[in-house]
């Protein structure tokens, strides 16, 4: 199976998720966004490119799931924020288990304010009101411990092709 | 050496990123010009993810219902299973054709719609919210195949609940009253002047305002649609009621918090008025 096909496995199935479960069971009223989990993830595991391009497709699929509201938003919002996990990433030295975990939840903060700035520049909604500072905690921590089984999924979604032992110098 | 490795990889994925930049912003440029295709790609993921959506329903559920134990499932299961119920026995009395007429008359009685008047409509089930925390919307077990079509009025009980924004065959989207994007005309109940309700993003409360000085609005008010020429909704729905009015002298006009009639949290199941504007 080709790297392409096992991420796009990964977003697949992420987006099943996310519109049967995570759409549904909300912690305090909050859903949690796992389509955005696999794009930190990506981040983290493969670099800024790999994170760029899984965040587009995996916030695509969100603005596509998305019954109302502009197509792209939210693929312009999560690709920023896979590039700028995988630029971190490059810093990181200590392999410690909190890295990840604060990484994802400061990187989950970000990408909500992005896209409340970005909706209210491209879309002109203002989505700024009393229930984001409850929305930004909430998915923050989720998005903490979610990273973690989402890094382990990313790593084989990513994982080096094998050379081909019979191919020709 | 490092270094000089590292710098066009480097570039390459600046140059990636500003790809995918540039193809988001084409997406968001054509998407509100309302280009067909993407549309189209819209309203097939709609109707793709609603096989997806019921298996992933069905397999997840025990998740689902574990966790909603613990937050008041059993209310809402009971409630659920009510109104199915009562949905059967009106769909039962329906079907004996003769009294078809008058049967609707009832169904829309029980359902407490007597607004809606000699407006044809479609009873359906909310089989999903928002799938973000920044949209109000809700998805509809029902779509084109049942009469379906963008536009149309959705209702709840007490009045009026939102607009059918996105129609695949079998599902439809609906952008709620409390969307930021929504906005429908209304008039005070039983007295002139118009004005714009609008959704705020809030749970309850919209904003009504561009009503002029001069129109009676006040505390408890029942503002209802307009039906003006060429609106998107027929007169008379109810939209909220007023809690709090606010005048503007230097611009002449009033405006005001408006509570809304039905709880959108907890919608079961909706009305659809398969009604279009006249062209």
């Amino acid at each position: 199976m080709t790297t392409a096909l096992r991420v796009g496995l990964v977003l697949l199935s992420a987006a099943v998720l996310q519109r049967g479960l995570f759409a549904e069971v909300r912690i305090a009223g909050v859903a949690i966004d796992v389509l955005l989990v696999v794009a930190i993830a990506a981040g983290f595991v493969a670099g800024e490119q790999a994170g760029a391009v899984t965040g587009f497709f995996s916030g695509l699929l969100l603005d596509l799931l998305h019954v109302d509201g502009p197509l792209g938003l939210w693929a312009l919002t999560y690709a920023i924020v896979g590039f700028v996990t995988g630029r971190y990433q490059r810093t990181v030295v200590r392999s410690a288990r909190w890295v990840p975990m604060v990484t994802a939840a400061v990187a989950t903060v970000g990408a909500n304010l992005l896209y409340v700035a970005l909706a209210f520049l491209v879309d002109q909604r203002n989505l700024l009101d009393g229930e984001l500072p409850r929305i930004l905690l909430v998915t923050a921590v989720a998005d903490a411990v979610l990273v973690l089984p989402a890094l382990w999924v990313l790593r084989w979604a990513w994982r080096p092709e094998p050379a081909n032992r019979y191919s020709l110098r | 050496m490092a270094l000089s490795r590292r710098t066009p990889s480097r570039s390459r994925s600046r140059y990636t990123l500003l790809l995918l930049v540039l193809t988001s912003v084409t997406l968001l440029t054509l998407d509100s010009r309302g280009f067909g295709p993407l549309d189209s790609a819209r309203d097939g993921v709609l109707d793709f993810f609603s096989p997806v959506g019921e298996a992933a329903d069905g397999a997840l559920e025990p998740v689902r219902d574990g966790w909603d134990g613990a937050t008041g499932y059993e209310a809402l299961r009971e409630e659920n299973e009510a109104l199915r119920q009562q949905i059967l026995d009106l769909e039962g009395q329906l079907a004996d054709g003769q009294a078809a007429r008058e049967e609707l008359v009832q169904l829309q009685a029980a359902l407490d719609l007597p607004y809606v008047g000699e407006i044809p409509t479609v009873q359906a089930r909310v089989s999903s919210g928002g799938v973000t925390n920044f949209d109000d919307t809700i998805e509809l077990d029902k779509g084109s195949s049942s009469g379906l079509r963008e536009g149309m009025p959705v209702v709840a009980g007490n009045g009026l609940v939102g607009q059918v924004v996105r129609v695949g065959q079998d599902r439809s989207g609906v952008r709620l009253i409390t969307d930021p994007a929504f906005k429908v005309g209304v008039r005070v109940s039983g007295a002139p002047g118009l004005g714009i309700v609008s959704g705020q993003g809030d749970e309850v409360i919209l904003r009504a305002d561009s009503f002029d000085i001069t129109t009676p609005l006040g505390e408890g008010d029942l503002l209802v649609t307009s039906g003006a020429a060429r609106s998107s909704y027929p007169p008379d729905i109810p939209v909220g009621r007023v809690l709090q009015v606010t005048t503007d002298d230097a611009s002449l006009q009033k405006a005001a918090d408006v509570e809304t009639l039905s709880n959108l949290n907890d919608l079961l199941y909706v009305t659809v008025l398969l009604w279009e504007p006249v062209a």
